[in-house]
């Protein structure tokens, strides 16, 4: 863009922002500016010794989105009951706030922004956090939380703050306890094995009656607090597991911690042995190891965004012809708000007054504004486009068609909660563990009594499943980072498992097969002059043929509309008509008498004045390179579904490919279809159209451009370059499970060597100790080992 | 041999300091963002006058 400004000296680009200047160009220190925000902004900037910011021509470029404007949209940051919500920490002189600015993406970014206190001496730190694109700013009470927003605006980070932002916080918390139970769990770990080894290592090392009970009480006390801490989401899965009458993978664990501990207990107390803490805190410790790695997710993006993401938090409300901001939750049901160029429907209603031309893009991926008078209805998620507009609202927030679509929607985590593999597994495994320890107990009870208990706690220990548990953890977790590196994010690992059984993809095509400026249109023959033009769009405005439509916008806005003396249409085939004298055809080659070529990529239509042929209008969606040869894949191996919100012109192209087809759907549509489907089912969809469809999935990928910008909730974020990648990721969706189940299996051998040792009585603390940490280290490096080698050969 | 008495508890204190220490950094976010710090190093304190002058004395020497 600046080079361009270089070449043709007469177009000035700002030197701020990077517009173009129109003929209020402003200049000042030599340099020109679009306007005098930008020209302000320069002069703080340059005033306070920040000039490396425009070395940087990624900033430089950036747009300074309608910065008058900002001052009216963050008017409700001036609401007391906004503020509270919204601050971290206030007291009488400084408060400080977290705020996400989309905008950061490179050091400069950084480097400006944690200079805010040179820009505003009223600003006292800023702080950056760069992974989730989040200033921590404190302020003095001299400025406001409204001005701090402004002033990122006019720097070209817009504060996002929306109804979202006020409810999270509540997910960090419990990432860092994993940490500090890590933390615990492996101090115990590491202390109990030294204080155990004189155990060990028993044979001719002959140490004082003394020290081996001081041993065993120091171990004791190291295990108190692995059981009482470090173990209790253990604890608090297996019992609602059990409520829920669900034998998961936390059940054995938690029989296996305490007949650990217990035994420990027993024997340190009574003196009679050396106990199993080691064993006890390495289980522990591993297993919160696996539970981390598989935690470990892209903190970065967001795969919860529902609608509350999108709406504002407040709204203007007309009260007795007072216009006033109020929060979106105070919103009731016959308020009248206003809504100005750009805003946001919060709920359905009704217009007042006003023209109405919205823009429902956000809810159906219709890119077409539609018109609404007074009178009419207009639905949440609209985005008024143009004037003032007044709406009477007939229902509140919650109970909007929108807000419904979404809260209808049972949460899909609830529904897999007690179905992955690991889980089937155990609930044979804890069965049958529990058979064997009464078998053994009963097998003593006949042949020698006093051993019974040795051995039954024998079997309990030896068949916790640690290495059972960490097979999964890891595999999924490693997957997870394979395919994030080909640019598909996961969600959380499970998704892995539910990709490998999907069955079925139904595909959205707008803005996933194709790119997102769908249509791209042409016009092949000779060259049009305006005249001809203006007859075409007269012509075609009075068609309802979408094809006329497209036509129509193409020729865009500044021709004027001709009046038309004649019409006559035939569908699926074209038009007649008669402009300023001229009779006009418009329509398939048939119709206007040209021989029509096949196996065209493109949709065309012909234009026919009188006699003459004038050519035709070019116009095909750009599909997304490779994607056919993708498609013509993936058939052989699933059946694909295609739903568009669009019309049919894409049929001929696309029907080859799918097994079933359905145009003009509606999200609702959409959302019912992905229902009634019964086998494992993939969605692939971008807008927010198709937001309810992705959710009521088993897996709903969205793909998008740039992985930091909004997305519909979803279970994985595709980039949108990386969607010729997905028969290799469902194929190694695949290979990661099969490797699992080898992992599994391998973790059953070293059970039973295990289980042979105890159910004969032989279990010492020692061959525990070893076993224990030798079947957890080869199962975790196996399955690393698989899962990297075949996410190498991807 | 008594003296081992001593040194596992000594052993045992230090160990705990450092846990704490690790709780305690954990706790106060220090782990939370691992990209950011490794920017801001590289940012200059002051770019002042005398840097500038500095640098375009350095710069028209070269030439």
């Amino acid at each position: 863009m600046v080079e361009e400004a270089l070449i043709s000296p007469k177009t000035q680009t700002c030197f701020h922002c990077g517009d173009a200047c129109a003929e209020d160009e402003i200049i000042f220190d030599e340099k020109s500016f679009c306007c005098h925000g930008c020209k302000a902004v320069y002069e703080l900037i340059s005033q306070s010794d920040l000039n490396q910011y425009y070395n940087n021509q990624d900033l430089r470029t950036r747009k300074m989105d309608n910065l008058s404007g900002s001052e009216r949209k963050f008017a409700f940051l001036d609401q007391q009951e906004v503020i509270d919500e919204i601050l971290r920490y206030r007291d009488e002189t400084r408060s400080v706030v977290k705020l996400y600015l989309a905008g950061i993406h490179c050091s400069s970014c950084i480097y400006l922004l944690e200079h805010l206190p040179k820009l505003d001496q009223r600003v006292f730190a800023a702080e950056v956090n760069f992974i989730r694109k989040e200033i921590t700013v404190t302020f003095s009470h001299d400025t406001s939380l409204r001005e701090l927003a402004v002033l990122l605006t006019s720097l070209g980070y817009e504060p996002t703050i929306n109804l979202d932002s006020l409810s999270d916080s509540q997910k960090k918390t419990k990432r860092s306890s994993i940490g500090t139970m890590i933390a615990v769990a492996g101090f115990c770990f590491g202390n109990s094995m030294l204080i155990s080894l004189p155990e060990y290592l028993d044979v001719g090392f002959q140490y004082e009656t003394t020290f081996k009970s001081l041993f065993g009480w120091i171990n004791l006390g190291l295990s108190l607090p692995v059981v009482l801490y470090a173990a209790q989401d253990y604890y608090k899965s297996a019992w609602s597991g059990l409520k829920h009458k669900y034998l998961n993978i936390d059940v054995p664990i938690t029989l296996g911690i305490l007949t650990l501990f217990l035994r420990s207990l027993y024997e340190i107390l009574t003196g009679t042995g050396p106990g199993y803490v080691d064993s006890l805190n390495g289980l522990v410790f591993f297993l919160l190891v696996g539970k981390w790695y598989q935690g470990k997710s892209y903190q970065a993006l967001s795969f919860e965004r529902d609608y509350r993401s999108y709406f504002p938090i407040s709204a203007t409300r007309l009260v007795g012809g007072q216009e006033e901001n109020v929060m979106l939750k105070e919103l009731v049901e016959g308020d009248e708000i206003i809504l100005h160029n750009h805003e946001l429907i919060p709920a359905d209603g009704l217009i007042v007054s006003g023209d109405g031309k919205i823009d429902y893009s956000f809810v159906t991926g219709e890119a077409e504004p539609v018109k609404r008078l007074a009178g009419e209805k207009v639905f949440a998620g609209g985005r008024q486009i143009g004037g003032q507009l007044t709406v009477k609202l007939e229902k509140s927030v919650n109970n909007s068609e929108l807000t419904q679509l979404w809260n209808q929607e049972k949460s899909k985590e609830e529904k897999h909660q007690y179905d992955t593999l690991i889980d089937r597994v155990s609930r044979y495994f804890t069965v049958v563990i529990l058979l064997l320890a009464l078998g053994t107990g009963i097998y003593w009870n006949l042949t020698d009594p006093t051993k019974i208990w040795d051995s039954v706690a024998a079997v309990l220990i030896v068949a916790c499943p640690c290495a059972l548990a960490l097979a999964l953890p890891f595999g999924l977790g490693h997957g997870m980072r394979v395919l994030g590196e080909k640019g598909l994010y996961l969600k959380n690992a499970n998704v892995i498992e539910r990709l490998a059984k999907i069955k079925e993809i139904v595909f959205d095509k707008t803005g996933t097969l194709t790119k997102n400026d769908p249509l791209g249109i042409s016009f092949v023959g000779r060259e049009l002059n305006q005249k001809e033009e203006t007859i075409i769009k007269s012509a075609c405005a009075n068609s309802a043929h979408p094809l006329s439509k497209l036509i129509v916008n193409h020729l865009g806005d500044k021709l004027e509309k001709l009046p038309i003396s004649q019409f006559a249409e035939e569908i699926g085939k074209g038009f007649v008509s008669e402009v300023s004298g001229i009779e006009i055809k418009v329509g398939s080659a048939q119709w206007v008498g040209q021989t029509e070529e096949k196996e065209t990529q493109e949709s065309r239509v012909y234009v026919k004045f009188g006699e003459n042929h004038l050519g035709y209008f070019s116009i095909r969606a750009s599909y997304r390179e490779g994607i056919f040869d993708k498609l013509t894949e993936l058939k052989n191996h699933f059946a694909l579904h295609l739903l568009s919100g669009d019309n049919e012109t894409e049929a001929n192209n696309l029907s080859p490919y799918f097994s079933q087809i359905h145009f003009n759907q509606k999200p609702k549509d959409k959302l019912d279809y992905l229902q009634r489907q019964n086998e494992s089912t993939l969605m692939i969809g971008d807008g927010l159209n198709d937001a309810g469809a992705l959710k009521s999935a088993e897996v709903g990928i969205s793909v998008c451009e740039d992985i930091h910008q909004f997305s519909p909730a979803c279970d994985a974020l595709l980039q949108a370059d990386s969607i010729q990648l997905l028969p290799m990721i469902l194929r190694f969706s695949r290979s990661v499970m099969w490797a699992v189940i080898a992992a599994l299996i391998l973790s059953f051998a070293y059970n039973i060597v295990g289980l042979s040792f105890a159910v004969t009585g032989n279990l010492t603390p020692v061959i525990s100790a070893i076993l224990m940490p030798v079947s957890s280290i080869t199962v975790v490096g196996f399955i690393t080992l698989v899962v990297n080698l075949v996410g190498k050969r991807l | 041999m008594s003296v081992i008495i001593v040194l596992i508890g000594f052993s045992l204190i230090v160990a705990s300091g450092f846990l704490v220490a690790f709780i305690w950094a954990s706790k106060s976010g220090q782990y939370d963002d691992d990209y950011t710090p490794s920017v801001r190093i590289l940012f200059d304190d002051e770019p002042n006058q005398t840097v500038n002058v500095n640098d375009r004395n350095s710069a028209t020497s070269r030439k």
